[in-house]
């Protein structure tokens, strides 16, 4: 990068990468062309990690790029997600050949026209998010899941035709997890899945 | 690539002005939209509560085709769940509202945060994801969580805030961005 883009600062406060150590100034045009590039990063900054559109129906949904060194927070965004049955997911920690099969929840809900009603479960072989129905929009908050020490963390707040959720789930026993999935139960026939990373930490 | 948060309107009730209404309208992106607002205040009412509707064609829609349902609870006591089928908006205050009252220094400013889904598709509904937390008009903590959906498959291109008073909100900021990715 400094080959490319020059600080302000003189020689001897030559710069270093290192995270909340960064020395020098970037001069307002290195700004503007690093920006343009996407080369230039803050904590806390959403960076798109991969978005799939389903073009036709599919027994489930797959990441296997989740970036789960870089960031330890991940967001993803289901638009218009058709789940014919209902919602799961899953982590793997060997890039989606296998899943792992402990996991506790709780759910809470309320439909639109009737009333109010939860769900959970204290030990299970998937993390139930879904049942809202299709199709269905939502945000699914996945913290830890590059942390080998810590148990992965996942929020979620969806919403259907009929019915509106939110959630907290967990992996059962710390482990560090590089792919997850999703599937509906049965097949999943339309929808657009975004995964964000989140940049640093603040 | 950055998926960023791209401010796309913004409304200061300092700045710009005392208002009771706000809209922004022209939206065309397929994105998901995300709207903060935050501090909202209405120094000379109480119990103001916010509430959102949907344009077409930059016309706040009143029809009876708003569907949601959540969560509401306190600081001080216990909340409830709410649902409605067939309402004429989005409740942003279902139990309470805000006041001249709330906005001390040593009491916690509104925050709101809106997801919307599927605005300007016209083949399916308009989908909302919302979590609001202020000090109420009787200067109580206050949280709600709901869901809900504009029960209309045509295309949507904004959103109109109101509240139930019809009276000028004169502090804080209504923020919309679109998710880029």
């Amino acid at each position: 990068m400094s080959n490319n883009y020059g600080y302000v600062s003189s020689s001897a406060d030559a710069p270093t990468q290192e995270y909340k150590s960064n020395k020098g100034i970037f001069n307002v045009d290195d700004i503007y062309d690093l920006n343009s590039n996407d080369n230039w990063t803050n904590p806390g900054q959403w960076e798109l990690i991969e978005r799939q559109e389903l073009s036709g129906s599919v027994s489930e949904v797959v990441f296997t790029n989740i970036k789960e060194t870089e960031y330890q927070n991940h967001i993803l965004y289901q638009e218009n997600v058709g789940l014919s049955a209902n919602g799961y997911l899953y982590f793997s920690s060997n890039g989606g050949s296998s899943y792992t099969s402990g996991y506790r929840y709780a759910n809470t809900y309320v439909i639109f026209n009737t009333g109010p009603g939860d769900e959970q479960s204290n030990g299970t072989t998937q993390l139930y998010f879904g049942g809202v129905g299709a199709p269905a929009n939502g945000i699914i908050l996945m913290s830890n899941l590059g942390d080998p020490g810590k148990i992965a963390s996942v929020n979620y707040q969806h919403v259907g035709p009929t019915v509106h959720k939110i959630g907290h789930g967990v992996t059962q026993g710390a482990a560090a997890y590089n792919a997850f999935k999703i599937t509906g139960g049965a097949s999943i026939t339309t929808g657009t899945f975004v995964l964000y990373g989140i940049k640093g930490n603040l | 690539m950055a998926g960023k948060l791209k401010l796309i309107n913004e409304y200061n009730f300092t700045t710009d002005g005392a208002a009771s209404v706000v809209n922004f309208t022209g939206l065309t992106s397929s994105n998901p939209y995300k709207l903060i607002i935050a501090n909202l205040v209405s120094s000379s009412t109480t119990d103001v509560k916010p509430r959102i509707r949907v344009t077409k064609g930059g016309t706040a829609q009143t029809g009876s085709n708003y569907a949601y349902a959540g969560y509401y609870d306190y600081f001080h006591s216990g909340g409830s769940t709410t649902n409605n089928s067939s309402n004429t908006f989005f409740d942003m205050g279902i139990a309470s509202g805000y006041s001249a009252a709330s906005h001390t220094t040593e009491r916690s400013w509104g925050l709101s945060i809106v997801d919307i889904f599927g605005l300007t598709d016209s083949s399916t509904y308009d989908w909302i994801l919302y979590k609001n937390n202020f000090t109420n008009w009787q200067g109580n903590g206050y949280i709600n969580y709901l869901g809900g959906i504009h029960k209309v498959a045509s295309a949507s291109d904004g959103i109109h805030f109101f509240n139930d008073k019809s009276v000028n909100m004169d502090n804080g900021t209504i923020s919309l961005y679109e998710v880029l990715g």
